[in-house]
């Protein structure tokens, strides 16, 4: 079929016939109708005017007949005008509810409010014997519309069509015969009678009243009713039918309900099974342990469909919450997970379509749920998104997992608390797993392999201690099931040592195998010190060192005074248990004690436990204190608080100690140290901190605690003069100072530094260990700018010292070099003489005047090389003061003869002429040292011979200068006129090893000694020696000496004879002579037995001593006494006798013989008890007149 | 005077001033000279002096000076007390050679008493 061109009337008639037949929908076909509608229907009553009337016709016709139709057009006519105005005519067929109609209808339309509406409308159906109030057609006669009807019902109806009263018979009304087919029955009579003609039984036992009550409700509503239920059939089977009819009035007045029965098995049956497996799907999700719904993906999250489940665990009926929420998931759900769940949502769905997430439901009551949330987002075909969500509870989870998590922390927190350590240790595999939170763990769980060796290092026990662990170990391996033990560890960062009490309580296995240790450590120190403290404590008080006076211990808890010592007293002190006040107490060791009130307190029990509160376990305080009636003294009491380590009672340990010797020490040691140093401190090398415990800041700052390292610069930049400071900056080094000390134990540094007023002073560093210790340094510094000063003094001086020595010395070695010219000059002519000799008297015939020659030369040059050799020895003995005089009877005459002799000879071998002036007559009984007065003479006219030329003068003038009783004084002038002493020479003329010029040591020979010898041996005799000389024209030298006087008897004026010269005294005198030498003895005894004198010898000094003990009473007149002898020499016989008890031993002369006329000898005589001294060789008159003036004496004493 | 001590005065020796030590007994002086002569003292100071024993040397040498002194043989006593004194120092350094002019001036001693 075509259509023809459709205009805007036909369209718009179209469109309305669509939406009143097709789709329905009453308000889309209003809105084609104008106002002012004008509408003529199929029926008698379907005449509608106005639109009002067209909605109500509406409403009532999609009541009555909510089915859809088809519309197929059969011819179309559209008489639409240009301004829009116009008509439309279609004839149609519709089909639906199984009906088919034909049906005209015509549409006239014109424009309203701008749009083109319906305003006339004209519809009818092609039989035009319509009943009214009958929407279906019937026939015109009962028969005609009987079979009509019937033929209609048969024929024009799809479908079956079954009628029945409305009346309690439900007597069958119609039936058609596809009814009858679908029932299968062959005809309406066995239909009928198979029923009992009653509609009832048609319907299923179990639906009849359902159908019953739901068509009553319909009708009542609205005239037609619409059911569906299960219809019996012929053989017994059901078939689902529906059922649309309407109550009509029957021509017998009764009511009929007729109705179209479509057979509706196939649709029901898959709705049945849909719904069966909806049902199935429902007990499925009902089953599901959460809930199961599904939302649109919206900011509300709509729901459109929700299980069981689902609304149990909101706690709602699926009508509340649709009440309250809209079926709104947002109603819910926790506010403050809400706001993050659309872009949570988002955020997953930008990699799948699948969600996940964990949120609170707030349910009914305000019960807030968590749940874990999976879903799914599907889109329909039509655009249109879907969650699929299912969700369950885990709020238990939650709840569990925030319990585990406060168990956790608590555990954590008990853990710490606790100071307790948990792990495992695998017995088996020697594993130690250290639980993530374990306080050493550091949030990890750590696993150590190979335990304990692998971690030995780490420990930080000693390695006895970590044998008694591998032990512990051990013992868990063998089957112990629980093991112990205290540890001593040391921390490797902080050095700290800390003790840890270890115990593992073993698990077993089924066998009864070791399996786990489970260790738990807990750090003891604290207890652990306490106990060593306490313990300490008790054995510190039991000893009582040298400074403490007093110890007690107080338990403060209970009062009571529980021990007292006193150093002296018994222990222990016997003392009231209840004298708790500190004061009276320390009565029982002191006088008086003047502590102050507020002291006291703080002593008292409650004074001590308000400090142990604090936190103070250590409590001291020094007062003044008499210790005895005479003496006071500075005591401090150290209080040491320890608690118990059983009763948990604070003990306090009072030490009373006299710090009055400390004091005064520390005094002296402070004065020591601040004026004997400028700074002393120490330093800790293991912490590198500088303390100074002395002096000023210098290495500190203030406060005097600084680490060293930093204060360098700035000690070297202060103290330091800036030539010494990149020096001092370098030593001050610690590695370098620590290095040193560790070489040399004590290093010091010397430098220049700055004294506090900003003055140059030379400083002294030392650095050494203290103690024993290699950690601590001590360091001073002292200001030594005097020492160093006087030291550098010394130091020229030495050098000073050692240039003059280097002069002497090389004046000395010029010296010998000269000597050794001079010595071999002679020794040269000894040796060629010598050989000449020995060639002479090889020869046959020697010449013997010539031999006498030789030998006469050889003797003179070896004089002369002895002279040059006692010069030099003469010399040596004067610079080191050994030379002493000897004393004798100086014969003067005797002298000058020999020294006439000597110099004479000499003079004359020169032709110079030589003389002897003496001026005054020199003293018989002079005593002096002869030789060297002869040797100076010698020396001086030797060379005065010596430098006078042929045909000179020399003299030799003795004059007296003075004389008194004792000594006289003699002036020797020796005068040449020889080649003089130039002006310039003179002042060195007497120093040693010098001659005036190098020709006249060529010419003259000769040791440069000579003088200076003669000029120290008159000094020695109290003289001089001066010169006086005119160059070319000669010398005068004047040697000056003295001399002591010895008086004889007859100089003293005596009574006694005079020496005499008969000596009568002596005669029959008994003289003991002790002398070892035999000519000596002879020549002595010689001399006495000249005056009768009995005499006894003795040759040594024992046998001296043993002749005069064994002698008579007085049998002996005098001792001559030896000095030098063999056995027992003078000095020892003389005292020997001195100290014998007999009568005559003290008075007996005793005198003593020896070449040595020194002082010393003299006084050693005289110490030894000697009366008188003569000197050898022994003169007969000194020895008769000492004998007879000694013996004179004695007598006199012997007569007193 | 004796011939003999005229020798020895004539040798350098102090005859004429040490005969009244000797009582102005020539006989007895020559007596004792000649013992001086024979002394053993000579053999050991030089004894002593070869084997550097310096005390005993200086007892020797001591003794000698005394009677050599005592006898007024002055050309030996030039000898021993350059002797005595170094030794009475401690030291017998260089002093071999002066015993032996000792020893030759004992010998022209001798020689002059046996003629």
């Amino acid at each position: 079929m075509s259509l023809q061109t459709e205009g805007s009337a036909l369209t718009l008639l179209k469109a309305f016939l669509s939406a009143d037949l097709e789709q329905r929908d009453a308000e889309k076909a209003l809105s084609f109708l104008s106002r002012d509608i004008w509408w003529y229907g199929t029926g008698a009553d379907e005449d509608v005017r106005g639109i009002a009337e067209a909605g109500q016709y509406f409403q009532r016709k999609m009541e009555s007949a909510p089915f859809a139709y088809q519309v197929e057009y059969l011819s179309c006519v559209d008489q639409t005008q240009a301004d829009g105005t116009g008509a439309a005519h279609v004839k149609c067929r519709i089909t639906g509810c199984g009906i088919t109609l034909l049906c005209r209808c015509s549409a006239f339309i014109r424009p309203e409010d701008g749009k083109l509406k319906i305003y006339a409308l004209h519809m009818s159906i092609p039989d035009s014997i319509q009943q009214d109030g009958e929407y279906l057609p019937f026939s015109l006669t009962e028969q005609y519309e009987r079979e009509l009807h019937q033929e209609f019902l048969n024929d024009m109806i799809e479908g079956g069509i079954l009628g029945r009263y409305d009346d309690p018979s439900s007597e069958i009304f119609i039936v058609n015969r596809q009814l009858l087919g679908f029932l299968g029955y062959p005809s309406e009579e066995a239909f009928r009678a198979a029923l009992n003609n009653c509609a009832a039984n048609l319907i299923h036992p179990e639906d009849r009243d359902a159908i019953a009550r739901s068509t009553a409700a319909q009708l009542a509503r609205n005239k037609r009713y619409l059911v569906e239920y299960r219809m019996i059939r012929r053989d017994g089977s059901t078939i689902w039918v529906e059922s649309r009819g309407k109550a009509i009035l029957t021509k017998s007045g009764r009511t009929a309900l007729v109705g179209i029965i479509n057979n509706i098995s196939a649709r029901k049956n898959a709705e049945l099974l849909v719904k069966a497996q909806n049902q199935e799907i429902r007990n499925l999700y009902d089953i599901i342990p959460g809930g199961v719904f599904i939302c649109k993906f919206n900011p509300d999250w709509d729901v459109t469909f929700a299980n069981e489940r689902f609304y149990s665990f909101l706690g709602y009926t699926r009508q509340e919450f649709t009440q309250l929420f809209h079926d709104k998931m947002s109603g819910v759900i926790y506010k403050d997970d809400l706001a993050n769940m659309m872009s949570t949502t988002q955020a997953q769905l930008a990699n799948s379509n699948y969600v996940e997430n964990i949120n609170r439901l707030v349910c009914k009551g305000g019960t807030v749920k968590w749940i874990s949330i999976h879903a799914l987002l599907c889109r329909s075909q039509e655009g249109a998104e879907h969650f699929y969500c299912t969700f369950v509870d885990i709020t238990g989870q939650k709840e569990a997992e925030q319990k585990l998590r406060e168990n956790e922390e608590r555990y954590r927190i008990a853990i710490e608390g606790a100071g307790i350590t948990v792990w495992e240790y695998d017995i088996q595999n020697h594993r130690v797993i250290l639980p993530q939170n374990s306080p050493r763990a550091d949030g990890e769980m750590l696993v150590f392999e190979n335990f304990p060796d692998s971690v030995a290092d780490k420990l930080g026990i000693s390695p006895k201690q970590f044998d008694e662990l591998k032990g512990m170990l051990h013992s868990m391996e063998c089957g112990a099931s629980k093991v112990s033990g205290d540890f001593w560890v040391t921390n490797p960062q902080t050095h700290s040592r800390r003790c840890e009490r270890v115990t593992y309580s073993v698990a077993f296995d089924q066998e009864g195998r070791p399996v786990t240790g489970y260790g738990v450590s807990m750090d003891v120190t604290q207890s652990k010190l306490a106990e060593k403290r306490y313990q300490e404590e008790l054995t510190y008080r039991d000893q009582v060192v040298d400074s403490v006076v007093a110890t007690c211990c107080v338990n403060l808890n209970t009062r009571k005074v529980e021990s007292m010592r006193i150093v002296g007293r018994p222990v222990p002190v016997q003392i009231d248990r209840d004298l708790f006040d500190y004061r009276k107490r320390t009565l029982a060791f002191l006088v008086d004690n003047e502590m102050s009130d507020a002291q006291n307190e703080r002593l008292s029990p409650d004074g001590l436990i308000r400090s142990y509160d604090e936190g103070n376990t250590a409590v001291s305080e020094e007062y003044l204190a008499r210790i005895k009636e005479n003496r006071y003294c500075w005591i401090r009491v150290d209080v040491n608080l320890v608690k118990h380590p059983e009763s948990g009672d604070i003990l306090a340990f009072f030490y009373n100690r006299d710090l009055t010797d400390d004091l005064i020490r520390l005094n002296i040691m402070n004065t020591v140290l601040t004026k004997d140093y400028e700074e002393v401190g120490i330093v800790d090398f293991r912490t590198g901190f500088y303390k100074r415990n002395a002096g000023n800041e210098a290495l500190s700052q203030a406060g005097g605690e600084c680490r060293y390292s930093d204060n360098i610069e700035r000690f070297c930049t202060s103290c330091v003069a800036e030539q010494d400071r990149a020096r001092m900056v370098k030593l001050l080094q610690l590695p370098y100072l620590k290095k040193m000390i560790q070489k040399h134990r004590i290093y010091e540094v010397q430098f220049l530094g700055l004294s506090r007023t900003g003055q140059r002073r030379f400083f002294l560093m030392r650095f050494q260990y203290l103690g024993s210790s290699c950690n601590i340094m001590l360091i001073t510094r002292q200001d030594i700018d005097d020492v160093v000063k006087k030291e550098q003094q010394k130091q020229r001086q030495l050098e000073q010292a050692v240039a003059a020595a280097n002069q002497a010395s090389q004046i000395k070695s010029q010296f010998l070099s000269r000597m050794s010219h001079e010595i071999r000059t002679p020794l040269n002519a000894i040796i060629g003489l010598a050989i000449l000799g020995q060639k002479n008297l090889a020869r046959p015939e020697p010449n013997l005047d010539d031999t006498r020659d030789y030998v006469l030369k050889i003797l003179d040059s070896s004089h002369y090389l002895l002279s040059i050799i006692n010069d030099i020895l003469d010399m040596s003995k004067i610079e080191s003061s050994k030379i002493t005089l000897s004393c004798q009877v100086m014969d003067c005459p005797h002298v000058l003869s020999s020294i006439d002799t000597i110099i004479g000879t000499q003079a004359a071998a020169k032709n110079v002429r030589f003389k002897i002036r003496q001026q005054v007559k020199c003293p018989e009984h002079m005593l002096g040292d002869v030789t060297r007065v002869e040797q100076v003479l010698i020396n001086l006219l030797g060379n005065a011979v010596k430098f006078t030329p042929e045909g000179g003068e020399v003299s030799l003038t003795i004059d007296k200068r003075w004389e008194n009783r004792d000594q006289v004084c003699l002036e020797f002038v020796v005068a040449d006129t020889g080649v003089g002493i130039s002006e310039e020479f003179l002042p060195h003329l007497f120093k040693p090893f010098t001659q005036e010029n190098a020709e006249i040591t060529s010419a003259y020979g000769g040791s440069g000694l000579g003088l200076a010898i003669a000029r120290q041996l008159t000094r020695l005799m109290n003289g001089d020696l001066t010169v006086k000389s005119q160059k070319g024209k000669g010398s005068v030298f004047t040697a000056v000496m003295c001399f002591s006087i010895q008086h004889t008897s007859s100089d003293a004026g005596d009574e006694s004879p005079p020496a005499g010269k008969s000596y009568s005294s002596l005669r029959n005198r008994k003289i003991l002579v002790c002398e070892d030498h035999p000519l000596n003895t002879i020549v002595v005894k010689r001399m006495l037995e000249q005056l009768d004198c009995t005499v006894d010898t003795a040759a040594n000094g024992k046998l001296g001593m043993d002749a005069f003990r064994s002698s008579k009473l007085w049998e002996y007149d005098a001792v001559l006494m030896d000095i030098r002898m063999p056995v027992m020499d003078g000095l020892s016989a003389a005292a020997a006798i001195r100290a014998s008890k007999r009568a005559d031993a003290k008075k007996i002369p005793i005198i003593a013989m020896t070449a040595n006329a020194y002082e010393e000898d003299i006084r050693l005589s005289r110490n030894a008890g000697m009366n008188a001294h003569l000197v050898k060789p022994i003169e007969p008159d000194p020895l008769y007149e000492t004998l007879a003036e000694l013996c004179r004496k004695q007598k006199g004493q012997d007569v007193k | 005077m004796n011939p003999k001590l005229q020798l020895l005065e004539q040798w350098g020796c102090d005859i004429k001033g040490s005969l009244p030590r000797f009582l102005n007994d020539e006989e007895f002086m020559l007596e004792c000279i000649t013992e001086v002569s024979k002394d053993p003292a000579f053999d050991a100071l030089e004894s002593h002096l070869l084997q550097n024993e310096v005390r005993q040397a200086f007892d020797a040498a001591h003794t000698l000076k005394g009677i050599i002194s005592n006898t007024g043989l002055t050309p030996l006593y030039r000898y021993i007390v350059t002797i005595v004194e170094p030794l009475r120092g401690g030291s017998a350094a260089g002093l071999l050679p002066r015993c032996e002019e000792l020893q030759t001036a004992r010998q022209k001693l001798i020689s002059l008493l046996k003629r």
